[in-house]
């Protein structure tokens, strides 16, 4: 049962994103078409018992510096920055202020793509930060000296169309990048060069892979997808990367394009956000042998927003707090509660 | 020695701007030398050809149009028959000069507007609720302009009322738009402005597809792929150039 916690009318227009702070102050940040990101406060959701508006605004970035939607956000591991991704093609670096904790100043320009940046996304250990966009490369840049400088340390274009989402491998400096031409690429950092690599290619999906999501161990990976389906694959191979392989498919239960899809690392909760304004809770069935593994069922359904929801993050520490943006420019913070 | 006689005499007028060449913007130009040669015979030099012109479309109460039939043609590069005729040699020759990619149809089959909508009694009524169909969302959409013809998109049959569904209880709408040729390379364009005037029309609720026709376009599967993506959609609308070229698809031309 989803229950809502509180719903923020954040933006005028879409809201595209939101990342939840991985460390440190309970942040929460969206991002827009009216070229803002909101940052919230939300330190009141640890309590047992919730006041009635947990969350609050503390701050609005990218005024004035973003001349177009900002498509995605990401937190650093810190938490004491924040990249901003925009279709006018940069991505900004912000830094909180040592002397006022609400407030961030611009720290980078990173400009590099071609044409507009479709995600942002940090590396769990810190060094490394991916972009992509629609000129099909994803670029992955490494922070020098106490995120100072910003150094590009490896250019993909092995995408035949626009990536939409990179995403990181939640222990090692593994990268997945999805895109409209329907696979998803991962790399690793070959590490006798220094250079980047790609490692396997995955497809499988009729048509663009939208979002994609680890569990918990690293093992699996989910993805979703334009095609109405989300397809869970196993990495075959244990000892390198180079195998995955799809061992399930769910399909039936979507009516329109799934825009984002988030693995709970705690629970193993997979919520999806779809374009019919629902978001679906599925989790996967316990199995008895290793033959019925990997079988998932729909455990809840509900109509989220007025419009397509775009983005959904599992909180990544408190266990069942799921935040979600869509078409309608509202933020809202849902609270799992199990049913049995 | 001229290129063309015209047996005539018509003078129309001299003034078609030079920055209208190709985009056949002046309607009242048109207007008269249409008249003028309605039924009548284009005889050039070393071309013997007759040619019915139709009766102007362009006319305040819509008439049926009759089909252009060439009765009978020996070489004859396109441009001149579809172009109207010059009283002077150096503006054809203007004409002439156009490359073939400023209109991919220079001859586009024009059909009849419908019947403006009935009003029934339940509709007068104020307190009925007023469904959406699919005659509303072809009201919304007939009189968007096509890029490149001074028509708009009913004229030249790319929508039909028929190829609309509206479901109002799942709250979704399914059009198919008909390109005028297979490789016709607006058509994304033309999508583009369906989708856009949909947007600022319609209430937030409805979930619109639009794609072409199947069997209608060359490449009909990348193109409806691309109008599906609405991040896609969304980044080209703030194309401010884009934009500006979907608006002047979108406005109503003052006749």
């Amino acid at each position: 049962m989803l229950k809502l916690v509180q719903s923020v009318n954040a933006h005028r227009g879409k809201g595209w994103s939101v990342d939840w702070c991985p460390h440190g102050d309970d942040k929460l940040a969206s991002s827009g078409e009216d070229k803002t990101a909101c940052i919230f406060l939300t330190e009141e959701l640890k309590k047992t018992k919730l006041p009635s508006e947990p969350i609050t605004l503390i701050t609005k970035l990218g005024e004035g510096s973003h001349t177009r939607s900002i498509r995605d956000v990401a937190w650093s591991p810190c938490g004491k920055y924040i990249l901003l991704a925009s279709f006018d093609g940069q991505v900004t670096l912000w830094e909180q202020t040592k002397s006022k904790k609400s407030a961030y100043n611009c720290v980078s320009v990173v400009e590099g793509h071609e044409s507009e940046v479709k995600a942002v996304s940090w590396a769990p250990s810190g060094r490394y930060f991916a972009s992509c966009g629609r000129d099909k490369n994803v670029m992955i840049w490494s922070l020098l000296d106490d995120c100072e400088d910003v150094e590009c340390s490896g250019v993909m274009t092995v995408h035949s169309q626009d990536v939409k989402r990179v995403v990181w491998h939640p222990h090692t400096d593994m990268l997945a990048s999805c895109s409209y031409d329907d696979t998803i690429k991962m790399y690793i950092n070959d590490l006798d060069d220094g250079d980047w690599t790609m490692t396997t290619s995955l497809s499988g999906h009729d048509s663009t892979v939208w979002g994609i999501d680890f569990d918990s161990s690293g093992e699996r990976l989910v993805s979703c997808s334009d095609d109405l389906t989300l397809k869970i694959w196993k990495k075959t191979d244990v000892v390198n990367d180079k195998s995955w392989s799809c061992v399930a498919t769910i399909a039936g239960h979507h009516t329109r394009a799934i825009y984002d899809v988030a693995w709970n690392k705690k629970n193993g909760l997979i919520a999806t956000a779809c374009g019919d304004d629902q978001i679906r809770i599925f989790r996967e069935v316990p199995a008895a042998n290793e033959l019925e593994k990997n079988n998932f069922e729909l455990l809840f359904t509900l109509k989220a927003h007025s419009s397509d929801v775009n983005s959904v993050k599992w909180h990544p520490k408190l266990e069942n707090v799921l935040a979600s943006t869509g078409d309608d420019g509202c933020v809202k913070v849902w609270k799992w509660e199990d049913i049995i | 020695m001229p290129l063309f006689r015209n047996n005539n005499n018509v003078t129309g007028s001299n003034s078609v701007e030079k920055d209208t060449i190709g985009k056949y913007s002046n309607r009242k130009y048109f207007q008269n030398v249409a008249d003028k040669l309605s039924e009548r015979y284009l005889d050039l030099d070393s071309f013997s050809v007759s040619v019915s012109v139709p009766k102007t479309t362009w006319h305040q109460n819509r008439e049926k149009v009759e089909a252009r039939t060439p009765t009978k043609i020996i070489s004859m590069p396109q441009q001149i028959l579809s172009f109207p005729l010059c009283s002077n040699v150096s503006d054809f020759l203007k004409f002439q000069a156009i490359p073939m990619e400023a209109t991919d149809n220079l001859n586009p089959k024009l059909h009849t507007k419908s019947e403006a909508r009935v009003v029934t009694l339940s509709e007068l009524d104020e307190n009925a609720v007023d469904v959406i169909d699919a005659r509303e969302v072809f009201d919304i959409i007939r009189d968007i302009n096509d890029p490149e013809h001074p028509l708009t998109l009913e004229e030249l049959n790319v929508i039909e009322e028929d190829k609309i569904t509206v479901d109002n209880v799942k709250n979704l709408i399914k059009i198919n738009f008909t390109p005028t040729i297979p490789h016709c390379s607006m058509a994304t364009l033309i999508g583009l402005s369906i989708r856009v005037q949909l947007m600022r029309s319609l209430p937030s609720r409805f979930k619109v597809d639009i794609a072409i026709t199947p069997g209608s376009h060359a490449s009909e599967i990348a193109i409806n792929k691309q109008l599906a993506d609405k991040e896609r959609v969304a980044a080209a609308l703030e194309n401010s150039h884009l934009i500006e070229v979907v608006n002047q698809c979108l406005t109503m031309k003052d006749y």
